[in-house]
């Protein structure tokens, strides 16, 4: 069964222990940050940041409103990373997990622009550089625990289960309170569907959530490598025919000649 | 044996070579210092743009390398004899095209001690997987089209006759693997649905993209052949390349209906027309690579100048660097998740280094074709057959 979080943004106060706790559980170092005029802090993923927390100021309603966002790899459905990797070193796991086999990657970095959500991020300072992101915990998952992050959320904002039970919760909290929420789950669609889902008070666009219809990264490009076999195919046979009409036709003028 | 080995060069040409082996030295020296410190340190790359001018001219020039597999359709595939004199040349311009590209793609990966991954990792369903292979296979087919041409040299007839008897497989596998991942570079930002400008996402695009590699074939072999003739001083064959330069505008003509054919039929008439800078590229690049050519070389005064056949093959050929650079930066929208307030300075030119290396590279490239046809034979004097 494929597990799933939920985010219900109504309920997030932005304390970001969760980023504490991914940075913590997975000891990746603190970053040195700047003032960027933003709450956002640091203001994008990292090798070394797997989650961030984003503060949106959204003015609904002639009111000014905060919605925070937690971030993170969506462990996407039909991933357009796994779709696009050279060596197949990033797959889609039934449990849910988009996992990264680093000992495979040759570190070409066509995953950063299969991904729509600019997930992966590369170790840019090491003379050796790979791609780093969020794991969903599988080594927690193993042992029977829920991800760093939604173990250390404390206004439960984020919820875990199957993907199946998250969308029915999503579902519920929209009908049980319909005025509080925006109706849309994101997740539940988009690029095909993700792990990750999140249910908002304003539309996602506000929060600058990517616009995506239900469509795989890869569908127009999977349907032509699937044809791969069939150019191949095409290539060799005009060639030879070309070649057998054009000798033809040239011995045939030579014999006149 | 004759070679062009007797012809040394003018002081002019002295200086020229003197000032790309300098180029080359310091692309030798800034690519060693890039491997040992790191793309971080060297490169203007970053989470927001993972590729820039390497990525951008690896893909130009394997379109530009395009010489090779166009030049042996036209001869052996159609059986256009009389283009037989280009035919080695073409070859030595793929096989050197190609080296640069593997080069660079090595210089550029994270992890370049496992360039190989992609031999021993299957993921058929990645772009970059079918191209790793392709370029693969086809670099190999290319040694052994160039082959024939040491071997001659070095007067081994009978190995030069084991190959000359496979030379017809050899050439439809060439163009199979050409015809591949020329197409296959395109599909690469099919992927991409979401970052790439809806001028250059198209389902046709790996059309386009072949149908460029073969315009670029024929323009990169007229420049070459006129640029490497000039160095030894012997006289341009203008009637041969006019004759491809004609050909080509059949070529360009088919683009440009299938370029414009896409946009109608797409309805992004709108975004071609907008000026912002997406569609001042779009109308950059289609003007200089595919109208301006097929404009002037459907004049014969210019088919039969040397000048003209020069300088409207540069066109062609600059036309498909930018397609292939808006492809991969104009059209790409940052890729990294951050603040809107930082993804929008987001910006990316490449660091001296980056330059460095690519000119190094393509100096290399251009000293070793040299060297290639005053000692080997590729020019017809000097080849002992019609091969």
């Amino acid at each position: 069964m494929s597990r799933a979080v939920l985010v219900d943004l109504t309920r997030c106060i932005g304390c970001r222990s969760c980023q504490v706790a991914c940075k913590s559980w997975n000891d990746n170092p603190a970053e040195q940050t700047k003032c960027l005029g933003a709450y956002d802090n640091p203001p994008s993923f990292s090798a070394d940041t797997w989650t961030v927390v984003q503060f949106n100021e959204v003015e609904q309603a002639d009111r000014l409103q905060w919605v925070f966002a937690k971030r993170q790899c969506m462990h996407c459905e039909h991933p357009g990373c796994v779709a696009v990797c050279t060596v197949g070193a990033l797959t889609k796991t039934p449990e849910g997990p988009v996992v990264y086999e680093a000992s495979r990657c040759i570190g070409c970095r066509y995953c950063q622009y299969g991904c729509p959500f600019g997930v992966p991020s590369f170790e840019w300072d090491k003379p050796l550089g790979l791609i780093r992101k969020c794991t969903f915990c599988v080594d927690r998952a193993e042992e029977g625990y829920e991800t760093a992050c939604v173990k250390a959320c404390p206004t439960d904002a984020l919820t875990m289960g199957t993907r199946h039970e998250m969308i029915s919760e999503a579902h519920r909290r929209i009908n049980a309170r319909p005025h509080k929420y925006h109706g849309h789950i994101y997740g539940e669609k988009e690029a095909g569907g993700t792990s990750w889902l999140y249910i908002s008070p304003v539309p996602f666009e506000e929060l600058g959530f990517p616009m995506l219809d239900g469509e795989p990264m890869d569908y127009a490009s999977s349907v032509i490598m699937n044809a791969t076999p069939v150019t191949l195919a095409a290539a060799v046979g005009v060639l030879s025919g070309l070649y057998w009409l054009t000798k033809k036709k040239s011995q045939a003028a030579e014999e006149e000649g | 044996m004759t070679t062009l080995a007797m012809r040394k060069p003018s002081t002019t040409g002295k200086i020229v070579l003197a000032i790309l082996a300098l180029v080359a030295l310091l692309g030798v020296g800034t690519g060693i210092y890039r491997l040992v410190v790191g793309l971080g340190a060297t490169t203007n790359l970053s989470d927001a743009f993972p590729w820039g001018l390497w990525i951008g001219f690896d893909f130009s020039l394997i379109a530009f390398a395009g010489a090779g597999f166009t030049l042996a359709a036209v001869i052996y595939i159609l059986n256009l004899e009389q283009y037989r004199p280009l035919a080695r040349a073409s070859v030595l311009t793929g096989l050197l095209g190609y080296t640069a590209v593997l080069v660079i793609l090595l210089i550029d990966l994270g992890r370049p001690d496992r360039f190989w991954g992609f031999v021993v990792f299957w993921n058929y369903h990645s772009p970059l997987f079918e191209i790793s292979w392709c370029v693969l296979l086809y670099t190999t087919v290319l040694a052994l089209e160039f082959a024939p041409m040491l071997f001659e040299r070095f007067n081994k007839p009978n190995i030069v006759k084991a190959i000359h008897s496979i030379t017809i497989p050899l050439v439809i596998a060439g163009v199979t693997l050409s015809t591949l991942h020329q197409s296959t570079l395109g599909t690469l930002y099919l992927a991409l649905p979401n970052k790439t400008d809806q001028l250059w996402w198209t389902w046709v695009l790996p059309l386009l993209f072949y149908v460029s590699s073969i315009g670029m074939g024929l323009a990169a072999t007229i420049f070459v052949w006129i640029l490497g003739s000039k160095a030894f001083g012997r006289d341009v064959e203008v009637d041969l390349l006019g004759g491809l330069a004609k050909g080509s505008i059949w070529i360009w003509v088919f683009y440009l209906v299938v370029r414009g054919g896409d946009l109608l039929f797409t309805g992004d008439m709108a975004a071609v027309f907008a000026f912002d800078s997406q569609s001042i590229w779009f109308w950059i690049e289609t003007i200089i690579g595919v109208i301006l050519p097929i404009v002037l070389f459907s004049r014969a005064s210019i088919r039969a100048s040397q000048g003209g056949l020069f300088i409207v093959s540069l066109m062609a050929i600059v036309g498909v660097f930018m397609n292939r650079f808006n492809a991969t930066l104009t059209a790409q929208a940052v890729t990294q998740y951050t603040v809107p307030a930082v993804s929008e300075v987001a910006s990316y030119s490449p660091s001296w280094i980056e330059y460095s290396v690519q000119f190094g590279v393509l100096a290399a490239v251009a000293l070793a074709w040299y060297f290639a046809a005053r000692l080997l034979p590729i020019f017809p004097e000097t080849a002992k057959e019609g091969h």
